[in-house]
This record gives C-alpha cells, sequence and structure tokens, in this order.
C-alpha cells in the first residue's frame, strides 16, 4: 500500500472512522500475526497480542505521527506487548529440540512449515535465548528489518543491537550445529 | 588481531553486514586460519536456517474472525475517538446511537435537576404560606394568650389554664397551623396543654 493511502487512511481512523480501521486491519493484521508468532512461539498468544495490539492502535491512533513509517510504531507496540506476554509464558517444556531442528531441510530453502511446526521449531531456538535476543533476532534475521528500524522499535541503541544479535546468532548457529552434528 | 575479533565478523559477512574494509580484512585472516573458515560454514548454515525461517509464514487461519473481534471491540470502546464532522455513512448508525444516548442522559440530568430545584421552591412556597398565616393570624394572638415560658404555664390557676385552653381551642378552629407553630416553638406548653386537655375530656381514665 502506497504511503500516502496509508496516511489518508490513518488520517481517517484518527477523525473517527472505524471502516477506516477495518482496511487498516485487513492490511496489516497478517504483519502483526506475523512478528508475535515468530516472538512468542505460540498461535493463541499471537492471536490474543495481534487482537490487542490493534486494540491499542486505535485508542492511540491520535499519538501517531507520520515522521515514523506505520509499520515502525505497530511494530514498537507489538514487541512490547510480547515482551510482556514473555515474561508470563511457560512453554516448550515437552519439545523435543533435535526432532523438531530435524524438521529444517536445509538443502530446501523453499521448504514451507505449517503453524504446528513453527512453533517448534521457533520455539525451540527461543527457549536458548533471552527475550532481548528473540526480539532483536525476530526483527533482523526472521523480519528482515533494519538495524536502524530495529533501534526506533525497541529503542536500544545499535551497539547494543549488534550485540545481542551476535550473541542471538551464536547460541542458534550451536544448536543447529549440535542437531546436524556438522563436521568441517 | 586474533580469531575471537574474526569471530563477530563472520557472522556478519554471512549477512552482508560488512563493510570493504573489514572484508579485506576478514578474506586476509581466512587464507591463514582453518579454524575461522569452518566457522563460515557452520554460519552458512545458520544463514539458511534463518532465510527458511523467514520464508515460513505464519498464518491466523481465522484471520477475518480475529479482525471482526477487533472491530467489535473497537466499537464497544468507550475511549474511541468520535468523528464531530465527515461522518462516513458506514459510521452513521453508530454515532446516531451514540449521540441519541448522550442527548437522552443530558435531558434525563436536566429534567432531574428541575424537579430538585421544583421541590425546592414548593416546599419554600409552603413554608412561607404557613408562617404568613401564623402571623397574620395567630401568633399574637398566641403570644399575647399563653405564657411564654413553662414557670409561667405553671404558676397559672386551674381556672386560668381552662380559660387558656378553650382559647387554644378556639385558635385550633381558626387556624390549624398554630398547632405546629405551638409544637415547634413551645413543645413544653403544647405538651402540657395536650395532657391537660385530654386530662379534661377524660377525667375517668385518670383518675
Amino acid at each position: 500500500m502506497p504511503v500516502h493511502e496509508i496516511n489518508s487512511i490513518i488520517a481517517k481512523c484518527k477523525e473517527g472512522n472505524q471502516h477506516a480501521f477495518a482496511i487498516l486491519c485487513e492490511h496489516y493484521y497478517t504483519y502483526a500475526f506475523r512478528l508475535s508468532f515468530r516472538i512468542l512461539a505460540n498461535e493463541e498468544d499471537a492471536k490474543d497480542t495481534a487482537q490487542e495490539a490493534f486494540i491499542k492502535i486505535w485508542k492511540h491512533i491520535s499519538k501517531y505521527d507520520n515522521k515514523a513509517k506505520f509499520t515502525t510504531w505497530m511494530y514498537t507496540i507489538i514487541t512490547n506487548l510480547c515482551i510482556d506476554k514473555l515474561r508470563k509464558q511457560k512453554f516448550f517444556s515437552n519439545i523435543n529440540c533435535e526432532e523438531a531442528l530435524m524438521k529444517v531441510d536445509l538443502n530446501n530453502q523453499d521448504a514451507h512449515y505449517d503453524n504446528k511446526d513453527l512453533v517448534e521449531i521457533i520455539g525451540c531456538i527461543a527457549k536458548a535465548l533471552s527475550p532481548k535476543q528473540r526480539v532483536i533476532f525476530t526483527l533482523r534475521d526472521l523480519e528482515g528489518l533494519e538495524i536502524e528500524e530495529i533501534e526506533k522499535i525497541t529503542g536500544l541503541p545499535s551497539t547494543h543491537i549488534k550485540s545481542n544479535l551476535y550473541h542471538a546468532r551464536k547460541t542458534i548457529r550451536e544448536k543447529l550445529i549440535k542437531t546436524y552434528k556438522v563436521e568441517y | 588481531m586474533n580469531c575471537k575479533y574474526f569471530q563477530n565478523l563472520l557472522i556478519q559477512l554471512s549477512y552482508h553486514e560488512l563493510n570493504e574494509e573489514k572484508i579485506g580484512l576478514l578474506e586476509n585472516h581466512l587464507k591463514i586460519c582453518e579454524n575461522c573458515r569452518a566457522e563460515l560454514k557452520e554460519n552458512e548454515q545458520l544463514k539458511v536456517f534463518s532465510k527458511i525461517l523467514s520464508k515460513s509464514v505464519p498464518n491466523d487461519k481465522n484471520q477475518q474472525e480475529s479482525i471482526r473481534h477487533i472491530l467489535k471491540e473497537v466499537d464497544n470502546s468507550l475511549s474511541r475517538p468520535v468523528a464531530i464532522g465527515n461522518i462516513e455513512e458506514t459510521n452513521v448508525k453508530n454515532n446516531f446511537i451514540y449521540r441519541t444516548f448522550r442527548i437522552a442522559i443530558n435531558v434525563a440530568a436536566v429534567f432531574l435537576m428541575g424537579l430538585f430545584v421544583f421541590q425546592q421552591i414548593e416546599i419554600k412556597r409552603d413554608l412561607e404560606n404557613m408562617h404568613t398565616k401564623i402571623d397574620a393570624q395567630g401568633i399574637m394572638n398566641i403570644q399575647k394568650k399563653l405564657p411564654i415560658n413553662m414557670n409561667e404555664f405553671i404558676s397559672l390557676s386551674d381556672d386560668q389554664v381552662e380559660v387558656l385552653i378553650q382559647e387554644y381551642d378556639e385558635l385550633l378552629k381558626e387556624n390549624s397551623a398554630i398547632l405546629t407553630y405551638l409544637k415547634i416553638n413551645y413543645p413544653e406548653i403544647y405538651r402540657e396543654i395536650q395532657q391537660r386537655k385530654s386530662i379534661e375530656s377524660n377525667p375517668i381514665q385518670n383518675l
């Protein structure tokens, strides 16, 4: 959706136009659910978070200025909600990590995995990471955002982000080595 | 520079996050370090893994239902911004209900307020009427004919009291509001008169 079109929809939302908000939901719900799912590794929690995020967006839409991208603002809300949820979340205890990671066929980059598999795979790597590392890894390596954007979303300095990213990647790499028993 | 320094760069190299200067440094190091070359391959696996995960997009199978839920919540939300002007057609119904509700609340509040004020005025008017009647027709008579305190009343002889009671009855016939006036302003005398009056009307009962 072009930026001017988004801005026009947001302007209508600010006037209380629910029809415009419905369009916004239709367009961005997938993004919200995807990010929540990847951070939380839980379908129900992801759904709740995405819904909660949109209700929050509606309530605070007047505070959004067009200086930042709408997705950046939306991701900030979602990330904060996810971090709150992560603190309360108990999960992955019954996941066999090696089995879950073995599902990923590294020779087939076009393979698609359903929600159930993704819960196990992401859950497996996520439990080895701190909430901050999970968020940063998800934003950078799974969502493909630039460091500058992650800075805006998380409010962390780039050095901090890079350091967390390095440790997250290293931890995941070690898990992969252990699983695939790569020998060089 | 040791391997530890290059390990950090290795991951960044896999994700194309290095500038040319650092790439040159790293390439020189890789030529001479077998461990770092092995690590680079491991990093490639990590990159592939991340890429596969990023391509596998989770989706909410009940997306439409979730969106409906959001819109319903938004609709119920009291803190939603209200459009004063420029109401879209889809919004007319909701705004109409909301405005009607607000108007109804305001009308009810005004009505209750009016009722309260009206009652207060009525009460005040009744009191004024009562005092006017008493002032006009009775108070002067009472003050003339009744003793103003209990001591004086007790000191009256029975005949005097009898006269007083008769006068009191006459006054009551003239204006019943005097009874209230007596009751409020001279409670002791009022009680005494009532008591004596009952003794007089029922002498056997008091034997």
